[in-house]
């Protein structure tokens, strides 16, 4: 009776809560986002070192995947400067002193407009080795070249003057420093 | 300096077809090098030690253009863009290997005038014992370092003309084989020559048209405050990596034969002469090439693969012509140090594996042509070994080479005190290589590449020095001269 007054049958009624449902389901499957239609087009870019990894050395690759980038990748640094544009997915930065360093990464296509980018800023500890082990090493090295130099000039003086006595006296060369 | 992000890895500069055209004139060219060059080798011994008669030039040249490997023009800026001013000025030590080798062949010519790999010399000095070790050091140096000369053709040409990487790889290394199995050592050297000559006048316009478009202040300023570890005098890695990289020079030339068949290829008492003046030459090629490394940050040229910037950088600030230098520099330099590698670990495989095993099956010594067939089919399984390896291309230039440090460094002591004393013995010699090699790596490992050569230098040095003086021999020098055929 109440939908014959209205002038919309049951079954109409039925029909469109059926779709309102419907479109309630799927509006609840797909993410709301309440941002730019265009921000929701970016993809995500998986960038690795991962973790707390402390660089040694000042030196380290930084390696990204998830997206082709027709127009290549940028990588910028925590001060906003450019540091690398290319098409590898690859990044090598050295020289960096102790602390933490932060690299954006994004992906863009022909026109320059950013296609993916990093969830947020790799973030790179350096923590150099201790001058007291460089020290050590140098100074083990310095005294192992001399001493493989003393050799070498050592040996040659007394085989060449074992030789030229040798050569004096009209039998075979060849002798030994010692 | 106004700094704008030059796009690298975008495009590669020169255009493949004129990459596919520069390969294929430099390969036609370079084996019919081989060809002509070879019909001079009628024995085994002119194929091998090209007669013994080289001279001082052509034993400078061979001993220069052998020693600038791709290594120099692709590692030493590497070098540099990951250790700063210490990095380049380390690489540029290994000219002191030269140096040392210098009094050292001639020593070596006069012990073994007939003479001709360094592990003969270990066999008949050490034994077995110090036999099985060497060799197997000299193999896997020799594999490690042929291996990487080979990604450096394959990366080189990718980076500068695009031609994909297992083309160029597998170019570069074919024809590097052919020409060293048409024409052996006398190829190697005659080519050595015409490379050196290329390599050094190369080198010398890139730097000068390098230092005309940049400034050294402008590069100084931009890496003091974006890099500041490159120009710093504390830089630890840095510092522990200057001597780690002078005794993995010293190791690689005192126990490999590419430079031990030189010795014996070369003139009585041209040696020292030639590896003097060579060391001399060869010294301020690193530091040139370095300075490359040290303008990628300053300039603003993002590099992705540091073993990659030297070239990158040269070619990105010179345009085409800067590319073309390269790859022709380039080219000559892998080409010097692969037919080299290829010839003397041929020698070696030879002379100190193949022969004694047909003595040993046969009862007789190998004949001429027996050695010139053996020869032959060594070449050809040492490029094939490269290739399946290089074709995966694992690594970094650096990593892949100095892996093999550790083994080479702790060769230093036997070859020094076998050439020079009597009282090392067979037990000194292998404790101090086998020693040294582990230790070595254990740091290579735990620590990183640039401390493997020295701590297996270091180990090598003290367990020879120990095991001789508790064990000490008397050792003959006489019995190691001999006629003929190795013993």
């Amino acid at each position: 009776m109440l939908f014959r007054r209205s002038g919309i049958s049951f079954a109409d009624w039925i029909r469109t809560w059926i779709c309102v449902i419907v479109a309630s389901f799927f509006s609840q499957a797909s993410p709301v986002s309440a941002q730019d239609p265009l921000q929701s087009d970016i993809g995500s870019l998986v960038v690795e070192p991962f973790g707390q990894e402390v660089f040694r050395e000042g030196y380290v690759t930084i390696r990204w995947s998830g997206v082709d980038a027709p127009g290549g990748y940028r990588v910028t640094d925590e001060d906003g400067r450019l540091v690398y544009a290319g098409r590898q997915p690859q990044f090598f930065v050295s020289g960096l002193s102790d602390g933490q360093h932060a690299f954006q990464v994004t992906a863009v296509d022909q026109e320059g407009r950013v296609v993916a980018k990093s969830d947020r800023p790799v973030s790179v500890r350096v923590e150099h080795w201790p001058l007291a082990y460089a020290f050590w090493a140098f100074g083990t090295g310095l005294t192992v070249v001399v001493v493989f130099v003393a050799v070498i000039v050592w040996g040659h003086r007394a085989t060449g003057a074992r030789a030229t006595g040798i050569r004096a006296t009209g039998t075979r060369v060849g002798g030994d420093a010692s | 300096m106004n700094p704008v992000m030059l796009l690298a890895d975008a495009e590669p500069i020169l255009n493949p077809r004129d990459g596919y055209i520069l390969l294929t004139i430099f390969g036609v060219l370079w084996i019919a090098l081989g060809l002509w060059w070879g019909r001079r080798a009628k024995t085994y011994e002119g194929f091998a030690v090209a007669g013994r008669n080289v001279g001082l030039a052509l034993g400078t040249a061979t001993a220069v253009a052998t020693w600038i490997t791709s290594n120099t023009t692709m590692l030493a800026p590497q070098f540099a863009l990951q250790l700063g001013v210490w990095g380049a000025l380390g690489y540029a030590t290994a000219s002191f290997g030269l140096f040392a080798f210098a009094p050292v062949s001639g020593r070596i010519r006069t012990l073994m005038p007939h003479g001709f790999t360094a592990v003969e010399f270990i066999r008949c000095r050490y034994g077995i014992w110090g036999y099985v070790p060497f060799l197997l050091i000299s193999l896997f140096y020799a594999l490690t370092w042929l291996i990487s000369m080979s990604m450096a053709g394959g990366k080189l040409l990718e980076v500068l003309s695009g031609i994909p990487y297992p083309v160029g790889m597998s170019v570069v290394l074919a024809v590097c084989v052919l020409y060293t199995l048409f024409g052996g050592m006398y190829a190697v050297i005659g080519t050595d020559f015409i490379q050196s000559l290329v390599i050094i006048v190369g080198l010398i316009v890139v730097a000068l048209a390098i230092l005309s478009t940049v400034e050294i202040s402008d590069v100084h300023t931009e890496l003091q405050q974006r890099r500041p570890m490159l120009l710093s005098v504390f830089f630890p890695a840095a510092l522990m990596s200057l001597f780690n990289n002078m005794l993995f020079g010293f190791g690689e030339i005192f126990h490999s034969n590419v430079w031990w068949s030189r010795a014996f290829a070369m003139r009585e008492g041209v040696g020292p002469k030639a590896y003097l003046l060579a060391g001399f030459l060869w010294l301020p090629i690193p530091i040139v090439a370095g300075f490359l490394g040290l303008a990628a940050p300053a300039l603003d040229i993002g590099i992705s693969q540091p073993d990659t910037v030297g070239p990158l950088v040269a070619a990105t600030l010179l345009g085409n012509v800067g590319a073309l230098l390269v790859f022709v520099v380039v080219f000559c330099s892998l080409a010097s140090s692969i037919d080299s590698l290829l010839a003397a670990t041929a020698d070696l495989i030879v002379g100190d594996v193949w022969s004694p095993a047909f003595r040993a099956v046969r009862g007789t010594a190998l004949d001429d042509a027996g050695k010139r067939r053996w020869s032959t089919f060594t070449i050809l399984l040492l490029g094939a070994i490269a290739w399946i390896a290089a074709f995966q291309n694992l690594g970094t230039l650096a990593t892949v080479l100095f892996f093999a440090g550790p083994m080479v460094a702790s060769c230093i002591w036997p070859i020094l005190g076998g050439l020079y004393f009597r009282q090392p013995g067979p037990i000194a010699a292998a404790s101090a290589m086998v020693s040294g090699t582990l230790v070595g790596l254990v740091a290579y490992f735990q620590i990183g590449w640039f401390v493997g050569s020295l701590v297996g230098a270091t180990v090598s040095g003290i367990v020879f020095l120990a095991v001789t003086a508790m064990m000490p021999k008397t050792f003959h020098f006489s019995t190691m001269s001999y006629e003929g055929d190795s013993a």
